[in-house]
């Protein structure tokens, strides 16, 4: 029997340098790849580059454009930027395993609430440059980012209507979007959801977080004794998410359920967690509450798990707060030693490793994690682990710039 | 579930900061020291103290371009080749507002922050009703921040090919809540908002109408909904309120009661 609140994933897409759709991200992290560029000057001082995690760009768009070949001229993908092409990767392989056809879509209330960073900033240097110089110039670039707000831009494309959300809640957006789309959906707002995160890599990231000094300058290894901090990267997340019952009704295969979500905030630094996580611990309870269940009743966690020296001690010693020690064997991974930090992407990319997890019964151990730092309070999954998964119940976790922090509990079914 | 609007502030680009957030903001850009002012006229020159407000207050920033002032000074930096400077990367992060409202004033619910170039106000007010209606927050402040850039203006007077006001800087803020803790709380009797997609021009050209029991208002930048609605029941002369913005991207209507 189906539950009116029950919120259905019935489709998931994602991308990023581990591969363009989600199985192939899936088998390059249960393989421990690490696919990134070692040097990136173009987007960084000399002697200050740091490894990228970036998306493979043969045949970007063209991956998505035969499952919207049909609905959308081609002229719609000119002039789109890159997280926005992103973004229509990781949503065309969702609509396509929600077996929703794009015709349908102008029928239904649809939903779209991304979460991203870098795809609401202008960042067109050489029309700055020449704006400086005082140089005339068109301001189509400047009409460009205007027309770039990536929900707005999604509904224009898919030509959908209903509730739009761009959600800039920095490393914690894509699971925050999630969080957005399932009250959206209990609160009738919408039929259906388009939900998740894409970001692409920018000069302006890159120099930022240089400046603040939290790269590392090989590839990173989360949870590690010897980690330096974090590596950038891209992609994509997304899941096609609606009522349990209007699934049924259209005789869509169910593939999971967003089954709570929670947010806090640390209230402590503009820049660095809680040293106790005390906003994650929070939003982890609020989490649990709202799923009606508790922490020993999850078989996985995904943690943010960054590489740097505060997230992963603050993220740890949080949880360490709140796992009972009978259940500290609860596996915990971190899966950016394979993505890097996509940031606006993270959490939905996050979400859609932990239902395939969930799916497939299986983890392996934390990419870059040889031997975790003996200072953490609990244990987390090296990467030469690889378990199998004793239950259907995960978590997801983000922690944000400005003290956010936001978790999912997620469900796989089948 | 009833929802009230307990409180309402707004303040423009001429506001000064009290001598007790002058340390807390003496690297802060304007985009910030908005957000916190406002916050600041909410909580009434006081800091919360309620434990269970401060537990379950959540914050809903809004904005249509963000921290843009940081957003370009960063951008000047990088393509000039010049070093960037940590704290102003750090405010460039658009939910750096939301992290100093949080921590200044001890707020530990959620704080999002959303951006779209139309009705960022509105689409922040609609998260917070959902989230209040569904019980994970029993008080939401509902910001909206605007900063403009020199670039975003001279974009938009070689655009519009007119002379174009300067759009106006600042921050509007409710306090919702879903119990009535006062006697001025306004009670919120319908919300309906409706966004479309728009052509890039009109976020430039500004042609959002403002009707309010009736009386129609020309719009002049995007702060001006939030702060013509925030005045008007502020003013207390009418009993009800029936409000109603048209814009090419979309549709608000909102109406108030005692």
């Amino acid at each position: 029997m189906t539950d009116t609140n029950r919120i259905s994933i019935t489709g998931m897409g994602c991308c990023c340098s581990a591969g363009n759709n989600s199985l192939s991200v899936w088998d390059s992290i249960d393989s421990n790849k690490v696919n990134c560029l070692q040097t990136a000057a173009d987007f960084f001082h000399p002697h200050k580059s740091s490894p990228l995690f970036k998306v493979s760009s043969d045949n970007l768009v063209e991956s998505c454009y035969p499952f919207f070949k049909e609905k959308l001229k081609s002229s719609f993908f000119n002039n789109i930027n890159r997280t926005t092409s992103l973004a229509l990767v990781a949503i065309g392989e969702a609509l396509n395993q929600a077996q929703i056809d794009l015709n349908n879509l102008s029928t239904l209330r649809v939903g779209v609430v991304l979460g991203t960073t870098v795809g609401c900033t202008f960042d067109n240097e050489s029309y700055y440059l020449n704006w400086q110089k005082g140089e005339a110039q068109d301001y189509s670039a400047f009409l460009s980012y205007l027309s770039a707000n990536l929900s707005e831009r999604i509904q224009a494309l898919l030509q959908i209507k209903g509730p739009r959300a761009v959600v800039t809640n920095a490393c914690a957006s894509g699971t925050d979007a999630i969080g957005i789309a399932k009250q959206w959906l209990q609160n009738d707002m919408c039929d259906l959801a388009i939900a998740g995160g894409a970001d692409e890599i920018s000069r302006i990231a890159c120099h930022g977080f240089s400046s603040l000094m939290l790269f590392s300058p090989n590839p990173c290894k989360p949870f590690d004794k010897d980690r330096q901090g974090l590596n950038l990267g891209e992609g994509a997340g997304i899941l096609i998410m609606e009522r349990e019952n209007s699934a049924e009704r259209r005789k869509a295969k169910t593939i999971g359920l967003v089954q709570g979500y929670g947010a806090a905030s640390d209230a402590y630094h503009p820049t660095a967690p809680h040293p106790e996580g005390r906003g994650l611990q929070m939003a982890i309870q609020i989490a649990l509450k709202d799923a009606g269940i508790t922490m020993d009743q999850l078989c996985y966690v995904n943690a943010h798990g960054t590489g740097t020296q505060a997230n992963d001690h603050a993220e740890l010693t949080a949880l360490a707060k709140l796992i009972s020690p009978s259940d500290y064997s609860l596996p915990i991974v971190s899966t950016k030693g394979s993505t890097g930090h996509t940031l606006g992407a993270a959490g939905a990319i996050e979400a859609v490793l932990t239902i395939m997890s969930l799916q497939k019964g299986l983890t392996s151990g934390t990419t870059g994690c040889q031997e975790q730092d003996p200072r953490f309070p609990i244990k987390i999954l090296a990467e030469n682990k690889r378990i199998s998964l004793m239950g259907s119940l995960g978590m997801s976790q983000s922690l944000a710039f400005g003290g956010g922090n936001s978790a999912l509990i997620l469900e796989a079914i089948g | 579930m009833p929802i009230f609007i307990a409180k309402i502030a707004s303040l423009t680009s001429d506001s000064e900061v009290p001598a007790q957030f002058s340390r807390e903001l003496r690297r802060a850009d304007s985009f910030i020291k908005y957000a916190v002012l406002a916050a600041h006229k909410i909580f009434g020159g006081k800091q919360p103290e309620v434990q269970s407000f401060l537990q379950n207050c959540s914050l809903f920033l809004g904005s249509s371009f963000g921290p843009m002032e940081a957003n370009m000074d960063v951008l000047h930096q990088v393509a000039n080749r010049e070093q960037t400077s940590p704290t102003l990367f750090s405010h460039s992060v658009f939910n750096a507002a939301a992290g100093y409202l949080t921590r200044i004033f001890e707020l530990h619910g959620r704080a999002l922050t959303i951006t779209d170039f139309g009705f960022p106000f509105f689409q922040s007010l609609q998260q917070a009703i959902s989230s209040l209606e569904c019980g994970q927050s029993s008080n939401c402040l509902v910001i909206q921040v605007e900063t403009f850039s020199q670039l975003l203006n001279d974009v938009r007077s070689s655009f519009c090919q007119v002379e174009s006001a300067t759009w106006q800087s600042g921050a509007c803020a409710w306090l919702l809540t879903n119990e009535q803790t006062s006697n001025q709380a306004l009670r919120l009797t319908n919300f309906n908002l409706n966004t479309h997609t728009a052509l890039p021009g009109n976020y430039l050209q500004f042609e959002d109408k403002l009707e309010i029991n009736g009386d129609l208002t020309q719009l002049q930048n995007p702060l001006d909904a939030a702060m013509e609605i925030s005045r008007a029941m502020q003013d207390g002369s009418e009993k009800k309120y029936s409000f109603a913005l048209v814009a090419p991207y979309g549709k608000m209507l909102l109406s108030v009661s005692p």
